[in-house]
């Protein structure tokens, strides 16, 4: 366990010394830039609001939680795509969609319109697998043409054929209120949205450890050989793990549609897949490390962004950068680990030299 | 239609090849000896903004240039390092090291200028075109081939000493190195060197590539300027399976979708996202077509590809050995 914990550890210390290296060089003050990004973070200063800063921090962590998930099932799987952001982006369009145009009472609205996204994310997720299933193509860079492909649609989308509003800003019609995903707290948006990303975390690491789905995917992606020589059709394995993974970053889209902007809106596509697949890798790949390096990254982020620019004129991109260091770390993974091995070995089931009592 | 086939468009597709083209060239150097190269953007994102710092610092555009070029390969050579004696995982790297560069770039542009989104200054020094005396004059190829800017140039000399390269003994190490490594090493090949001069070459390629975009064109720097290019100069070099002659088209392929894309949206109504969809759909289908012929194609373009397929990082799972 503290093995386990080690490495990600290491990691974020050494992300967070360059960095001060970084805000050094520009003449910041390291120590007050830290201290404020935790504080506002991590912290619960009432300076605007009533609620504890951490709320906020649990509400742009949700849709990083799911985006994580997802690539922790395609990762798991042996599939190294990068596609979540894409997934997101159409995700977050088709729970805008189902949200403002079809009619139900709440409760049966929120779940279909959280099932369009993810069923959209699914789709799209399908691409890149059946590419590399039957032509071997390289799901890495497909699926960042994919991204931008996605990017693309979605501008499209959302300027012309669904764009409600001729103004400045481009968006969908609102979804309606029977679609929304209520908040216990209003003017962080914390709420439900959580509940769902916590939940599917759950759900992941069950379906990971103690079902065959998840047997049959960590096998395909650890032993592909002997997966196909048990019998596992891999191909099919790995198409449903994409499936699945596209339907959690599409989920990540709906939530954030549905729980905080009401709307596909012109930005929408901010990143949020990438900083979970980062998050995911840093967490060891697995859902609860997903889990908790998602609100470690949304922490620094938002905390970068609300108070340090106009508080120390300190430019808010130190909170990706941050991130950003954090992650060239975790590249370290293998000669940290060589590192730890030599300095705490483990302890090793040592073979007896001594002659058993029952051979001569 | 006949609007998209001016000499202007194809004169723009040629500038707008230009950064690609080097790029290109780069990831297939780099290919051809074994490393799988992602960081490509971030270093086309390094090299734009230190081109453009130093043009501004020095008052000289291709001051400006040979300083991005050098970024690009100090951090080729760092990432080779990293690699060798580090053994660390370079496409985790690559990711970190695209996101860095992109924040990282706009934090300093903040810091040191003031601006978040662009920052331009009549300080900053851009490339201007260059004539060529003799050719200029000459109806059609003159003006296929005269002022352009000295980039443009650099990426012509480049994709030759490419085609050059593989009829000289360091080509030739870098295909073995890139082909049979364990055989190369035993022949007396240094390996990482080789690996790690490739490196630095796509480092300095990718580095001038970007250059290009701030310096060469135009004069400013603009958050996340390399926009995609990078990995369709990836694409580029897949499509071509990293020959010589064939990278030039590939990465013109995607100038001219570029070229056509900007035609498109000045002279019709059609939606902008629309249009700036046909260099990355191009991408996608050239990167669908390598699929195809690499699963159904002849033998020799299967085995010249497997690299591709077969370079991906295990995250998450233990090294797998790929059935061949």
């Amino acid at each position: 366990m503290v093995r386990g914990l080690a490495i990600p550890v290491v990691s974020i210390v050494a992300g967070l010394a360059l960095g001060a290296i970084v805000l050094g060089v520009t003449g910041n003050n390291p120590l007050t830039a830290y201290d404020e990004v935790f504080r506002r973070g991590f912290g619960c200063r009432t300076a605007q609001s009533d609620t504890c800063q951490v709320f906020f921090t649990l509400r742009s962590a949700t849709p990083i939680i799911l985006t994580a998930l997802a690539a922790v099932v395609a990762f798991r799987a042996g599939m190294f795509s990068l596609g979540m952001e894409g997934q997101y982006v159409l995700g977050g369009l088709g729970g805008a969609v189902a949200g403002a145009q079809i009619s139900l009472p709440a409760v049966p609205h929120v779940v279909v319109s959280l099932a369009s996204a993810m069923a959209v994310g699914a789709l799209y997720a399908l691409i890149p697998a059946v590419l590399k299933v039957q032509l071997n193509v390289n799901p890495l860079i497909a699926t960042v043409l994919l991204n931008s492909i996605a990017a693309l649609f979605f501008n499209y989308m959302i300027n012309y054929p669904l764009r409600s509003d001729p103004s400045a800003q481009a968006y969908t019609e609102t979804i309606r209120d029977t679609a929304r995903l209520p908040a216990f707290d209003s003017a962080s948006q914390f709420g439900w949205a959580f509940v769902i990303a916590i939940t599917a975390a759950g759900l992941v690491a069950v379906v990971l450890q103690r079902t065959v789905t998840g047997f049959e995917l960590r096998t395909a992606g650890q032993a592909p050989l002997f997966a196909r020589y048990a019998g596992m059709r891999t191909n099919a394995v790995i198409i449903r793990s994409m499936l699945i993974s596209g339907a959690l970053a599409g989920l990540a889209g709906g939530v954030a549609v549905l729980g905080y902007f009401d709307k596909a809106i012109d930005g929408f596509d901010d990143g949020t897949g990438f900083n979970g697949l980062t998050a995911a890798i840093l967490g060891g790949v697995t859902p609860v490390g997903a889990v908790l390096v998602s609100i470690l990254f949304a922490g620094i982020t938002y905390g970068a962004q609300s108070g340090l620019q106009i508080r120390f004129d300190i430019p808010r991109e130190i909170g990706g950068v941050l991130v950003a260091l954090i992650i060239v770390f975790v590249a370290a993974e293998k000669p940290l680990r060589r590192t730890f091995d030599r300095l705490w070995p483990a302890r090793r089931a040592t073979v007896s030299t001594l002659p058993s009592r029952g051979t001569p | 239609m006949s609007v998209l086939f001016t000499m202007e468009v194809v004169r723009s597709s040629i500038r707008l090849a230009t950064p690609i083209l080097l790029a290109t060239i780069g990831s297939s150097l780099c290919n051809r000896a074994g490393v799988l190269n992602l960081a490509i953007e971030g270093k086309m994102l390094v090299g734009a903004f230190s081109g453009a710092v130093m043009s501004y610092l020095i008052s000289n555009a291709f001051g400006g240039a040979v300083f991005a070029m050098l970024c690009g390969s100090l951090i080729g050579m760092l990432f080779s390092v990293l690699a060798n004696r580090f053994e660390i995982d370079l496409v985790v790297l690559a990711i970190a090291v695209n996101l860095l560069f992109g924040e990282l770039t706009v934090y300093f542009m903040r810091s040191w200028f003031g601006v978040g989104g662009a920052w331009s200054d009549p300080g900053i020094r851009k490339l201007g075109d260059i004539t060529i005396p003799g050719v200029n004059s000459i109806p059609f190829v003159g003006d296929l081939l005269s002022r352009y800017n000295l980039i443009v140039y650099a990426s012509w000399i480049a994709a030759f000493a490419y085609w050059l390269l593989f009829r000289t003994r360091f080509g030739r190490h870098v295909l073995a190195v890139g082909e049979a490594p364990e055989a190369a090493a035993t022949a007396g090949i240094n390996v990482n060197r080789v690996r790690m001069s490739a490196l630095v070459i796509c480092g300095a390629l990718a580095g001038l590539a970007g250059a290009y975009l701030s310096v060469g064109n135009l004069a400013l720097f603009s958050r996340y300027m390399s926009n995609g290019r990078g990995w369709l100069a990836v694409t580029a070099a897949l499509l071509a399976l990293n020959r010589p002659v064939a990278v030039v088209f590939a990465a013109w392929l995607f100038g001219l979708a570029d070229a056509v894309s900007f035609q498109l949206q000045a002279t019709t109504d059609v939606p902008a996202s629309l249009i700036q969809f046909f260099p990355v759909g191009a991408a996608f289908v050239a990167l669908v077509v390598v699929g195809v012929r690499t699963t159904y194609g002849r033998t020799t373009l299967r085995r010249l590809f497997r690299r591709s397929a077969d370079l991906q990082p295990t995250i998450g799972t233990p090294a797998a050995p790929l059935p061949n």
